[in-house]
Order: structure tokens, then sequence, then C-alpha cells
């Protein structure tokens, strides 16, 4: 995620030399049904050349296909047009081979038999770009606002149809939905435009459940796999203006041909139901019979009533045919090997909770309008100035679409807090974090302060600039790692991109059970690598910190994305020289899952607004006998120290930590920094993107984790002579805290909020065990400690 | 006793502000760069001198955010690409009865924004209603850019529904006789229009004209017609607020408000029972604010569409106030009862929170920690009992009274006919069917 290149925009030229849409055709001996679908894409107007291209995917085709693209080619009349071989039969692996071979954001599914209508790929490009207004490229790779659109599909007979034929348009994937774009809950194959980022995203490209007609056989089912896979995660639209016309040949409309065609429907719409299913697999047994006899008798009824009365029963035939393919593919499914049977159900069930989209809105560019959305909570909007953040809105989907003058009322109240607090200070503070609730200073702002402010938001921006420039404090970055060389990829790749590079960057693998982080780390000269076989992460921290060489460590994780300007803005914040220790922002990557939703509004979420708080000694002293909420300082996920108070407070405790209690470590630090009289500051400004857990299961592990850290952390402070507050928290306010949660749990049945409120509770009766197996081990006490 | 009411801009020095012995209290009206952005009751012993650091004090302690905030306001709104909308034609109708003083304060204050529009300036209309005399008329003559007409069927909502289609500009902003505009009032018409295109009515602030009496202060003291300084936009919902939109007040106040002319024509226009002096002498604006947001348009609060109003002078006027508030306010829970029947339940809790509400207050008063007099509050509480006994239908029956004599007055002397055609009968009858 790399903030600087989102801020700059594009030059138009630069863009117009992007692909945007790329036509796959995917063709098995059809070639002079593929000549005219060529045909119709030559003739296309209005579209720059420079955005589309088209590639036709040669299914094994004997035929004379190749010679047929071989002369459109030649022709120069579609521009990019290309042709790849996929050996292997069928539709889906064709298309597959389709998506590896193009590069453009958007591809189109154009089946051969497909005339497009000469201002479709102008339209389709129209909306591609316009999706989100004033969004750049990266930005709409980076949350995909559209999984799939498709248009209006008419059909185009080349003899006139039986009327008979006209009930089974939909074999025909007509489309069909009105004048008006729509957000819809499925699209036909037929020129589905799809987005590369959103089908990387569901997991298609990896595997695919359904398969495609084979060759001659009629089987469908895999464009429904695809549109109900990104049905489930992103919204699907339509879009009428990009029409094409299906050629449907004579041989289609025939009887025997229906028959054929509608079997396989039925046995694609079992699967595309097994697909979707919630619940167990007996269940689904039971829905599917249930169903196939109530349509099977009902088809069967009229078929009678029409041989009775000696009408043409030809309808009723071919829906029989339809459930009796339905049903054949039900006793497929039943005789499957349960693993494969396990890869079919549910595999595109729509998630229980809806996401909440990020967007980023840098307010310098402007303020713009949010559009319209499905299948999400709404959008939780970054505000920022460049390159500093000022706040969040979260926009529920009922408010939108929200037009700019309704958003600049919703974030105005967010700013002028932000604001006030960094450009006036008294006043303006922000309530700091207390044993019962915030803690607030009730102070008065200067008059002249306030009123002098002229275009506060550029003079924040200066501020921050000067304030940067003055610092020329050297910094080595710090990152632990265990056997996760795929998150650090990310965030090395992330850590280049700051514009005041860092002295050294040390990555610490942490016992690691293979080679591949150091191979990772191998691939950066400037990054060194360090072993650290013990494990434990403050084991590692310190190893780290022996190796470290700057005025400053800051420490951040593998599962993090730094903000380019991430280290710029932790600098200053050592202005104060009793500033000892700095946090920074910590903002999530994404809120799709429950999860990740619970894990930023629980009370161990990153939620230390956008306001610099500064913890001294007056707020140790004052919360001390209550216990001082340290773990409200920050997250090690982003934190710096100046390397010299390690040698006055001592290291990281290696009894905590992940690897050993869990977590606290850094909490537990910052104590002892208070204790000896320095301050911490919360500098909001330096900021960091957090991947929180996606899954529910390992956020339970992960609350445990943290609440095991929390009390060893507690009894592990408390060890200082006089520092009561610690037990306090530990024997009374935790217990009280849990037992109300507990009430509430079983209340709203763990869901949401409450569902991780067991793990917390088995983390903290599990931390007070692992400290006492553990005492023994203990270190020098803190008092001591501060006396070397 | 008075308050002296002084208006202040931020930007510029702030004055001393010298108080005469009479004068116990200020108001400060103040402004940044001309928009308003907050309202300072001060008690003070007399006599005394205010200094600008005292004021200075005061403004920080109440308002500070509120200057940053529109600070930042106008820094983000000068990245927003510039562009005149093409604004809709506004006419503003004012509905009087036999206080031409008041008119002619209140067209001193208007025709100036008039003048200042450009080329097509507003329309003003005045609509003289059941007038005993022609002074008004005698009032308005010498202006040639004001519209006069008569409406003689006595009764606010007659007037207002006379103005609805007489006017011709496609909005509609209506003000009492007892209030003058603010210098920004127009401009804060259009900021509204412009930021929410898509509303069919506006509200705006009220502030007050003079404090001069101790029922004047008292009243404000209560807070006034307050709605605050903040835009407010109500939509389908109001998050926090679960009778919505059902509710005492929560839209505005009737003396300065707007509506998309064709709409509220769609939706009935004004219901005539509410507002006719004796017996029901309040409520239709409730009625209308209600029916426009039900009907699934925006309602916008704001606060730059601003007037100051002169409060009632004489206690026992304010008393009587406070009792036509209770009473206009069940009047229109009854009406809405009948006419809306799927939000009945709300508004069968509105009436039980608003009866909890009032007798809080009263307790509160009672232990001295409400600024109005037990009795107030206890007219106020009366007007409601009131018009929750059947004083909707009791209204209903004599304005339809006041209708058919009307008409009959009409059909005898034709020759006496009014210029001015009565308003549509079916419309009148399908608000409130």
């Amino acid at each position: 995620m790399n903030q600087q290149q989102l801020r700059q925009p594009i030059p138009d030229q630069e863009l117009s030399l992007e692909l945007v849409l790329e036509l796959v055709i995917c063709t098995y001996n059809n070639a002079d049904l593929l000549a005219g679908a060529l045909d119709a894409i030559a003739q296309q107007q209005g579209a720059n050349p420079a955005q589309w291209g088209v590639l036709v995917v040669n299914n094994n085709c004997t035929d004379h296909t190749a010679t047929v693209v071989a002369q459109t080619i030649q022709s120069a009349t579609i521009p990019n047009l290309r042709m790849v071989i996929e050996p292997v039969q069928g539709l889906t692996p064709a298309r597959r081979c389709g998506v590896q071979q193009t590069t453009a954001p958007w591809v189109a599914f154009v089946d051969d038999d497909c005339f497009l209508r000469s201002d479709w790929v102008a339209n389709a490009i129209a909306f591609a770009t316009q999706q989100f207004p004033q969004q750049s490229q990266q930005q709409s790779q980076q949350q995909p606002f559209c999984g799939a659109f498709g248009g209006r599909v008419t059909l185009d007979w080349e003899t006139p149809p039986p009327a008979y034929v006209l009930d089974f348009t939909y074999c025909f994937a007509e489309q069909e939905w009105g004048e008006e774009a729509k957000a819809v809950d499925w699209l036909v194959g037929a020129g589905m435009t799809i987005n590369r980022l959103a089908l990387e995203r569901v997991g298609w490209i990896d595997q695919q459940f359904l398969a495609d007609r084979v060759g001659k056989q009629l089987i469908s089912g895999g464009d429904m796999e695809i549109a109900l896979r990104l049905a489930a995660r992103y919204p699907l639209w339509y879009v009428p203006d990009c029409q094409l016309f299906h050629q449907i040949s004579a041989q289609r409309t025939h009887y025997d041909y229906l028959l054929k065609m509608n079997a396989g429907l039925g046995a694609s719409q079992l699967f595309v139901q097994a697909l979707q299913w919630g619940q167990s697999y007996p269940a689904f047994v039971l829905s599917c019979i249930r169903e196939a006899w109530k349509q099977t008798t009902y088809s069967a009824k009229i078929w009678l009533k029409a041989r009775l009365k000696g009408e043409s029963a030809l309808a009723s035939s071919i829906m029989l045919k339809f459930w009796q393919g339905y049903g054949l593919a039900l006793w497929r499914m039943v005789r499957m090997d349960g693993g494969d049977r396990q890869q079919l159900l549910g595999r595109a069930q729509p998630p229980r909770t809806q996401p909440w989209r990020i967007h980023h809105l840098d307010l310098s560019q402007g303020l713009e309008s949010l559009p319209f959305l499905t299948r999400t909570q709404g959008i939780y909007v970054v505000l920022w100035w460049q390159q500093l953040p000022l706040g969040h809105l979260e926009i529920v989907a009922e408010d939108l679409p929200l037009a700019p003058t309704q958003l600049l009322r919703r974030l105005l109240p967010v700013l002028t807090e932000t604001l006030g607090s960094q450009l006036v200070g008294q006043g303006f503070e922000a309530p700091l974090p207390g044993a019962f609730g915030d803690w607030q200073q009730q102070t008065c702002p200067e008059f002249d302060a306030v009123v002098a402010l002229h275009r506060p938001l550029a003079q924040f921006q200066q501020m921050r600039e000067t304030a940067a420039a003055a610092c020329q404090d050297t910094v080595s970055v710090i990152i632990c790692t265990r056997d996760r060389p795929d998150q650090l990829a990310h965030c090395l790749r992330s850590l280049h991109t700051l514009v005041t590079p860092p002295q050294e960057i040390i990555v610490v693998d942490n016992a690691p059970t293979s080679d591949a982080t150091q191979t990772l780390v191998a691939q950066y000269p400037q990054v060194s690598y360090v072993r650290e076989p013990r494990p434990g992460l403050s084991i590692a921290r310190n190893t780290g910190l022996q190796h470290a060489t700057g005025d400053l460590v800051a420490f951040t994780d593998d599962d993090v994305d730094v903000h380019p300007h991430w280290l710029e803005q932790l600098r200053p914040a050592f202005r104060d020289p009793t500033v000892m220790a700095v946090t920074g922002l910590i903002i999530p990557a994404k809120l799709d899952t429950e999860a990740e939703q619970v894990f930023q509004r629980g009370s161990t979420g990153f939620g230390w607004g956008y306001r610099p708080l500064v913890f001294d000694h007056h707020f140790f002293a004052e919360m001390k006998p209550l216990g001082v909420p340290v773990w409200r300082i920050g997250a090690g996920a982003n934190m710096a120290f100046r390397r010299s108070i390690f040698a006055e407070v001592g290291d990281f405790d290696p009894r905590l930590g992940a690897g050993a209690s869990g977590c606290s470590e850094d909490s537990e630090l910052w104590y002892r920094v208070l204790a000896a009289g320095w301050s911490c500051r919360y500098e909001p400004t330096a900021v960091v993107y957090h991947h929180h857990r996606a899954d529910l299961s390992s956020l339970n592990q992960q609350m445990q984790a943290y609440m095991r850290g929390h009390a060893v952390a507690l009894l592990v402070q408390a060890e200082n002579p006089g520092h009561w507050g610690n037990i306090r928290r530990l024997a009374i306010a935790l217990p009280r805290y849990y037992g109300r949660r507990l009430v509430g749990g079983c209340i709203h049945r763990f869901q949401g909020s409450y569902s991780t409120v067991l793990p917390e509770i088995r983390g903290l009766i599990s931390g007070v065990g692992f400290y006492l197996r553990h005492r023994q081990s203990s270190p020098t006490p803190l008092n001591q400690r501060a006396l070397n | 006793m008075s308050y002296a009411i002084v208006q202040l801009e931020v930007t510029a020095p702030l004055p001393t502000i010298a108080l005469t012995p009479d004068q116990t209290g200020v108001a400060l009206i103040v402004r940044q760069r001309d928009r308003l952005v907050g309202r300072i009751l001060k008690a003070v012993s007399t006599p005394c001198t205010l200094t600008p650091d005292q004021i200075k004090g005061w403004i920080a302690e109440a308002i500070a955010p509120k200057l940053l905030q529109e600070s930042i306001r106008e820094e983000l709104l000068s990245t927003l690409p510039d562009s005149t909308p093409d604004y809709p034609s506004f006419t503003v109708a004012i509905c009087t009865k036999d206080r031409p003083d008041n008119v002619a304060r209140l067209l001193r204050s208007l025709i100036p924004l008039q003048q200042e529009t450009g080329p097509t300036p507003f329309e003003i209309l005045i609509v003289d209603n059941a007038p005993s005399d022609d002074r008004t008329q005698a009032i308005v003559a010498p202006f040639p850019s004001v519209r006069y007409t008569r409406e003689p069927k006595a009764g606010l909502d007659f007037a207002r529904n006379c103005a609805l289609h007489q006017a011709s500009g496609e909005w509609l902003a209506f003000l009492d006789d007892d209030v003058v505009v603010d210098r920004q009032w127009f401009r804060g018409w259009r900021e509204a229009w412009a930021e929410n295109p898509d509303a069919a009515a506006f509200t705006g602030l009220v502030l007050p004209y003079e404090m001069e009496t101790a029922a004047q202060i008292l009243f404000e003291q209560r807070g006034g017609f307050g709605r605050g300084f903040e835009k407010i936009r109500y939509g389908a919902q109001l998050p926090g607020n679960p009778l919505y939109p059902c509710g005492a007040g929560i839209f505005g106040a009737g003396c300065n408000m707007a509506f998309k002319r064709q709409v509220f024509i769609d939706l009935g226009g004004f219901d005539d029972a509410p507002d006719t002096g004796r017996p029901l002498p309040g409520g239709g604006d409730l009625d209308s604010f209600y029916r426009v947001v039900r009907a699934g348009y925006p309602l916008v609060y704001e606060p730059q569409y601003a007037v100051y109003h002169q409060h009632r002078r004489e206690l026992h006027q304010l008393q009587h106030q406070y009792w036509t508030w209770g009473l206009g306010f069940m009047a229109f829970v009854v009406k809405s009862m009948q006419t809306d029947p799927e939000r009945r339940s709300h508004l069968i809790r509105l009436i039980f929170w608003w009866i909890q509400d009032q007798l809080g207050q009263l307790g509160q008063s009672l232990i001295g920690t409400h600024v109005l007099p037990p009795a107030m509050i206890l007219a106020e509480i009366w007007g409601g009992m009131v018009g929750l006994c059947g004083e909707y239908g009791r209204s209903q029956r004599r304005v339809e009274a006041i209708r058919q004599h009307h008409h009959q007055s009409q059909m005898l002397s034709p020759s006496d006919a009014q210029p001015v055609p009565a308003p549509e009968r079916q419309a009148v009858g399908r608000s409130q069917g």
C-alpha cells in the first residue's frame, strides 16, 4: 500500500498507455463465427486503442481458426490482438489460461458467438474507469468496488425459433434488466467483465470447482461459478450500454439440442446450489431431493395434461430433462468422495458479515463524492491532508451515495478535533486513558490562537514539515519475524518506499523452520539478516537491539505495511528530551471479515485516535494506585525508543511477548520508562497499516495470547515494591469487568464484540499460571535494573 | 431589566461594551468573516464595562472549536472547483394581520437583500390576512418591488396556502411579520440549496431581536427557537432518535421556513385547521415539516439562513405562547395519528415521552434548577392536555365554518369578490384526509 504513489496524480498520457481492458475469446472449432465476432470487434468506435486489447484462446482447434486470427492480426483492425493455444480441453481451462495470459485490470469473457455492439468497448472502459470518481488506477486495485459487470445480452436468431423455445432463452444467456445501470446479484457469462484483483482474491485462478463444457459435451456452470464466487464478496453491476448480440444458430434451437443443454443446466444448477449452501451436507441432500421431487411432479403433471389434450408437450419434456440432469448430478455428488464434496459445499457462500470498504481520501486533492455500494456495511473513509492523517469517518451504506458537501458536513467535527489539538493544543487536548474511562483535562483555548488560524490544514502541513526537517537522528528499523516470508515480503517492499530511509533495517529471524526468510532478505542488500534460534519475540527484539546502531530504534511487525512518511513523522516526536518512547497510529489494511471488524472495534483494537498524547510522570503517578494503563500507549507494531534508554531500564522481558506468555513485552517496557520518570508519546502522524487476523479462530487465539501476556505483565510490573495498582487491576478490576462481559456474552450468545470473551478469560487464567511457573527465571527486578 | 444584544466580528478588533445600569446582561451574536457562528448569553452585575479580553475569554470558552471548524471549512471549500449554480427562482411570503409597523420593519431589512441579488431579484409577497383596515396596503404601496395580496379568510394557514398558489418562485420562503432578516439570510438559503438540491424544505436559525423584558430574556434563556449553529440534514432517519421523524419541534420554527413550492402543493399544501388563532393557534409548521419528511424529502436546517424574532414582551403573553406550543403540538400528534396510521405507535410513544419530559422539567422548576417558573411549564402541559382532547377536530369544524361563511358571502355579493382566489379545496381536503 503505497500512499505516496496514491497521492501523485497519474499524468493522462501515462494512464492512456496502460491497458484497461482485455477481451478474452475462448474458441473451439468455430472459425466462421469467430471471424464474425472479430469483425464486430474491429468495428469498435470511441475507445482509445491503447487502452484495450484482445486475446484469442485457441482450445486445440482443428479447423482454420489460426488462419482467421492471423488474417485479422495482419489487417491490423483490432489493437493488441494475440492468440495463445491452451492444450487442456475445456472452457474453464481456456478461460483460466486467458486470465493468466493477460495483464489488464479488467478482463472480459466474450464467446466466439457474441457480436459486440460498436460502442461496447468504449462503454465498458468508461464504466471500468469511472467506477469511483477521481479514483486512481492503483486505488481501484487496492479495493475492488465492483467485482464484475456485464451488459445487455440480446439473442440474434439465425432462423426464427419455434414458439416454445422462447420459454428457454435462459439457455442462451439472455440478459435484460432495464435501461439503468444497477447493482445485481448475478451475471451471465457472455460479456462478463471481471475485475482481475477481485478474481484473484476469491481464489478462482488457483482453484475452480465446476468443470465447464468439455469439448462438445454440454455441461455449463463455469461462468456461474465465477459470478457466484465474485458476488459473494463484491458487488456485481449490470451496465445496459454494453450490449452484445448472442448468435443462436438454427441447430441450437432444435429440440434435441435443448434437451441436452437443459440436462447440463440442471446439473450445474445443483452444483451452484452446493457452492452457495451454508449448512450441513445431509441437509443439502434432503433439500435437493425435496426440490427435485416438487419440480419433477409439477412438470410431469403439465406434460400429462398436455398429452391428454393432445397438445404439444415439448416444453414440459425439456423441463423434465432439466430436473433429470439435476437428479443425476445429485447422484454424482452423493457418490463423490468426501474430500471432493467438501471442496464444493459452501465455497461461494456469502460471508455472514459484510465488509467495510476502506477508502483513503486526500483532502488536499479536493473533496469527492462517495458512490453507492452494495454488499458492504459502508465505507471507512480515512481522511488525509497529503501525508498527514486527520481522522476517519464510518459512512454506513444507507447514507450512500454521499455528495461532497454532505461529506464536508460530516468530516468537519473530526477535523476540528485533530487540528485543534495539533495546532492550538491548549483546550483541544485529547483525553488521556484512565483506569475508569478517559480522563479529560479542563482547559480553555486561547481566543487569539484560534482566530489567527488561517488555512489551518496548510499550516499543519507546514508545521510537520518544519519539524521533520529539524531532526537529524539516525534510525535503525527492527522487524522480528517467524516463518511468514510472504507477509515479510510485503513489509520490506513498503519499507523501501520510505521517503527518509533508515540507517539500517534489521530482520531478526526467530527460530525459523526453513530458510525462506533468509532467502527473501538476501534479495535486499540494504537489509541485514540476523538469526535468533531461541524462540520468543522479546528475545528476538533484544537480539535486534544488540545489532542496532542508530540513535533511535523503531520496531515494526511483519504483518504491517509502513506509510512512506512513517519515519519522517516518527523522528520529530523525540524532540522533547524527556520522551524516551514513541508509538504511532495503526490503520487497518482491510476490514472485510468479522474477525477484522471485531479486532478493530474491540478494546484491544488500535483505536487511539488522531490526536497526539503525552504520557509523563504525572500520568504515571496519577494512575499508579489503580494500575497504569500502559497498554493504551500504543502497540509493538509501530513503536520506537531512544537506544540509550535500554541501558537505563533494561531490555524486553523474555517472559513476555509472543512465543513466551503472549504479548505485553512492549507495554511492560513503557511501564519501566514511565516509572523511571521519563515520558512516552503517541504520535498519530506516524502511520503503519496492519493486517488484522482475518478469521475468528486465529483472532480468538490472538486475544487469548493478549490477555495471557497482559496478566503476566501485570504480575511482572507488581514485582516492584509498592506497585500495588497492578495487583488491584488483576484481582479486582479485571474480574469485575469480565463478570459483566460474561453476562453480556450470555445474552448476546457470544456474537460480535462478545465473540472473544471466553478466550480472553482463559488467557487471563493461564497467564497467572504461566507467571507462577516462570517466577524463578525472573531476571533482575526493575528497581535494581534501574540502578544499573 | 434587559440584555444588550451585540453583534461581534471575531476577525476584527473586539469592542469595549459599556452597559447601562438597567442592562443586566448581554447577548453576543458572534460572526466570523460575516458568518454566524455563535450566540452567547451572559448575565453580568450592573453597571459594568466589558473589556475585549473578557469577551475573548467568553468566546473562546463557548465556541472555540466552532471558530476553528469554520476556518477548516473555508479552506476545504477552496479546494472545490468554483461553480455558480443555477439557483431556482425564489419568493418570500410574509403573512400578516393588522401589524403594519412590523411589516415595515421587516421590509426595511429585506429590501436591501432583494436589491443586491442582481438582475433577477427574488419576489416579495405580502399576504394581508383578513385585514380590518388598509394600513398594511398603504405601507407596501411605496415599494414597487413588493407584491401585495389579500386573503379574506382569517387564519394563518389560509394565508400561507394563498401564498403557495400566488407565488411565482420555484422556492417559497415564509416569514412571520414579527421577525427581521439577517444580512446573510438570502445567501444562507442559496448555500443550503446548493448543498442540498434534493431537499424540499429548509428551516433556519432564529435569534432574538430584542431582549428588553423579563419575558424575552426568559424565553431566550430557555433556548428560544434555538437549533444551534450547525447544519442539520433530516433525512429518512436520525441516528440516536428512535421516535424520528415524530418529534416536538425538532425541525425548526415556522417563523423562518422555506419550501419547494410544487412539492409542497403536491403534498396538499398547509392544513388549514391549525394556526387559526383561538381555539388552535399553532402546530401548522410542525405538521408541514412532518409531512415533507414523511414523503421522503430531506429537510435541512441552515444556521446562516437566520432571522431575528421579536419574542413576546409580557410574561402573560409568554405563558400563553407556551400554552399554544403544548396545544399545537398535541393537535399535530392527534392529527398525524389519523392521517399517518403507520407511525401511530411512534406517536403514542411520543405523547408519553412528551409528558414525561414536561413533568421532568416541572420537577426541575419546582426545585429551582430550571429557568422557567412552574406556571409556564404547567401552561404548556395544560395546553397539551387540551390539544389531546379533541382540539384538532373542533378547529376543523371551525375552519369549515369560516370557509362556508366566506363562500356564502362571496355568493351573496359577487361585486365584492376578492382578487384572490380561494385556495383549492381539493388540495386542502387531501391534506386532511
